[in-house]
């Protein structure tokens, strides 16, 4: 296990209606597999190896065009994909403010 | 049209009682024509369709826009515009690049639209930049032809014209599992509803399939900007060939440097070409090969063999003309990075970037089947052994225009729709029910992406020989035995079960790669992006598409002649 210097801590709003789990929060550790990662990246880092039920809107157009990754990031709407972490880094992650929230991180989408 | 719930499922579904006592709920819908997909390609034929008047129905596995290989396109569109070309030599140049494997009368349909598209394109909105470069980018092309609107953009325009039409009917968080057949004809789909966890009968009198690509089947692909997934698992693929539609030219893959590290700037892969280094820094290619020709291809694959290659940029400047604000905006986001090959040498790879193969169609982007139409990069016969960059764009409107006018003309024909088969629906239930409810069985799918994409990596990649192919087929139909022992625990719910989505997508990752390993072991020479190892040259008696059919529950090769 990498140490503290190597690795991000997020903590994470959930909720899942379907499954009568309220919003609560969740703290993951999340390793620095290359030098730089945003924080999409480590949200699908922890799908892929720690948690099969963390939902957020599983797509990336890398550059800030979609708004799929909008979420609120340490209190302020920010896009994941672009968020960069740095190792020791500690953040705050919810779904935005003002819009359903269907499951976790993902939010209804105003047409 | 609001989607009637069936409560009355027990005498539509024999012996569907367990499914319902887990709470799996089915709605049905009809439509005249039903598009899956709805990238640049089934948004475009959406807008078609709908303008005949008929009710179209729009299927997309995220929200419009937001999904898929679309809004991260560079933006590269090809049209003869400079004086002295002509869509008959912006024809001959795809073909000759193509290396004489297109279908002419496809290549010709593509090359006549192309400018008139773009035109409308910006009357839906889009803006266009006109103004093409002053020289080709390949060796082979005789003009210019590069017209630049980003997919972005495209897609924008397209909503905006979708949202004015009030006989478009748009399925958002809608996965379609399979295409529903009876008599040997397509009449709809089955879908899984994301947002409630539910299944969705639609039925159609035709369907258009403008699903994308599979590039996922390899693990470093330019399909996944930051390493994440954009659903291009290949399912069209694989729900056409269940259908009974011919694949064709399925070997035909087209790759493209790529970074590998850090992820954080996968998505660029549009580069300009620049000094490759190999592990002692010497340039491994020689001057004047073109950018994503596969000669250059095949030279850096063999140089990564041994040892790294790295893409150095360190000398150009950071490109601050961009031909869009859009790409401008996107260039200096991937400079604040600090992580590009701009900045440091960055290790580079072969990733998979484009589909040539794919369901095979004629002008009227019709399949083999009755009923089923392909539009856009799942389709094939265009490209033939090598897409030359920027014809993607024109082939995903010109053809998802042609495919949603003729598929509503067909649909204007037909006075009934079909009726919903009852036994393949049925079967579709069970199939869902058993990956949630399964007693025994506790196979991961995310272990089956990962495994998939590791056996084509080291058997199915880029340079090929029948002996690695074999390797490739025997360890992919092991990993088949394990489609069955599947599990998704539900705990979660089935909405937005990210797991169960990965389930779904393994019932076709797996066959994908399957089929693209069978065809090139078919094909015994090498053209295009295709190579063997064991068969080097061109063999002008394989100027002929391989295809690939689903008979009997298993996936069989043939050839067809190539239309001239």
């Amino acid at each position: 296990m990498k140490g503290e210097k190597d690795c991000v801590r997020l903590k994470v709003l959930r909720c899942n209606q379907q499954a009568d789990k309220p919003a609560h929060q969740e703290t993951y550790t999340v390793p620095f597999r290359e030098e730089k990662m945003s924080l999409l990246q480590a949200l699908e880092e922890i799908y892929r190896e720690q948690d099969e039920t963390l939902a957020f809107r599983r797509y990336s157009c890398g550059v800030q065009y979609c708004n799929s990754c909008l979420m609120l990031i340490n209190g302020k709407p920010a896009h994941a994909c672009l968020t960069i972490l740095k190792p020791g880094d500690e953040f705050e992650v919810a779904p935005l403010r003002g819009k359903e929230v269907l499951k976790d991180l993902i939010v209804r989408e105003d047409d | 049209m609001k989607a009637r719930r069936r409560k009355e499922q027990a005498f539509f579904f024999q012996g569907g009682r367990a499914i319902l006592t887990y709470g799996l709920t089915l709605n049905h819908k009809d439509a005249d024509v039903l598009i899956i997909g709805a990238g640049g390609a089934g948004a475009r034929a959406a807008i078609e369709a709908a303008r005949t008047g008929c009710r179209v129905t729009l299927v997309c596995r995220s929200p419009i826009g937001k999904g898929g290989l679309t809004p991260t396109a560079n933006g590269g569109y090809h049209a003869a515009v400079v004086p002295g070309d002509s869509p008959a030599s912006h024809a001959e140049d795809l073909v000759a690049m193509g290396c004489r494997l297109n279908d002419r009368p496809l290549v010709e349909l593509l090359t006549r639209e192309a400018l008139p598209q773009a035109r409308l394109l910006e009357e839906f909105g889009a803006t266009v930049n006109w103004k093409t470069p002053l020289r080709p980018h390949e060796p082979q092309m005789r003009f210019p032809r590069q017209l630049f609107v980003p997919g972005k953009e495209v897609m924008t325009a397209l909503r905006k014209q979708l949202r004015a039409l009030s006989n478009v009917t748009l399925l958002e968080d809608h996965l379609a599992l399979e295409l529903l057949t009876r008599e040997g004809e397509v009449t709809g789909a089955l879908i899984f509803d994301i947002r409630q966890g539910a299944l969705l009968v639609c039925t159609s009198k035709a369907t258009i399939l403008a699903s994308g690509s599979l590039g996922e089947i390899y693990s470093l692909t330019a399909q996944e900007p930051m390493g994440i997934t954009t659903g291009s698992t290949g399912s069209g693929y694989v729900l056409a060939g269940w259908a009974g539609a011919e694949l064709v030219d399925m070997e035909m893959v087209q790759f493209a440097v790529v970074p590998i590290r850090p992820a954080l700037i996968r998505e660029m892969r549009c580069l300009p070409w620049a000094p490759l280094l190999d592990a002692e820094g010497r340039d491994i290619l020689p001057p004047g090969m073109g950018e994503y020709s596969h000669e250059a291809a095949q030279t850096i694959a063999r140089a990564l063999r041994q040892g790294t290659v790295s893409m150095d940029l360190r000398d150009r400047v950071f490109p601050s003309h961009a031909r869009h604000p859009l790409a401008a905006q996107r260039n200096k986001h991937l400079q604040d990075c600090e992580v590009t090959p701009y900045q440091r040498p960055v290790a580079i790879g072969m990733g998979a970037l484009y589909m040539m193969g794919g369901i095979h169609i004629n002008t009227r982007c019709q399949t083999s089947v009755p009923g089923l139409y392909a539009a856009g990069e799942v389709s094939g016969g265009v490209h033939g052994a090598r897409r030359v960059a920027g014809n993607a764009f024109p082939e995903m409107i010109v053809f998802g225009a042609q495919a949603g006018s003729c598929a509503a003309a067909e649909a204007a024909k037909k006075d009934a729709l079909p009726e919903p088969p009852r036994s393949q629906v049925q079967a579709g239930l069970d199939y869902v029910a058993g990956l949630v409810q399964r007693g025994k069985g506790d196979i991961d799918p995310r272990e089956m992406r990962r495994k998939t994409r590791e056996i084509m990596g080291q058997h199915a990649h880029l340079l090929r020989s029948g002996a690695g192919l074999r390797t490739a087929l025997e360890e992919l139909r092991k990993l088949e035995k394990d489609l069955g022992f599947i599990k998704v625990s539900a705990g979660q719910g089935l909405a937005y079960n990210f797991k169960l989505l990965e389930a779904f997508e393994s019932r076709w990752l797996l066959p994908a790669a399957r089929i693209v390993c069978q065809a090139a072991l078919l094909r015994e020479e090498s053209r295009g992006f295709h190579f063997r190892e064991d068969f080097p040259l061109e063999d002008e008696a394989w100027q002929k598409h391989t295809v690939v059919r689903y008979r009997q529950e298993a996936w069989i090769g043939d050839v067809k002649p190539v239309a001239l």
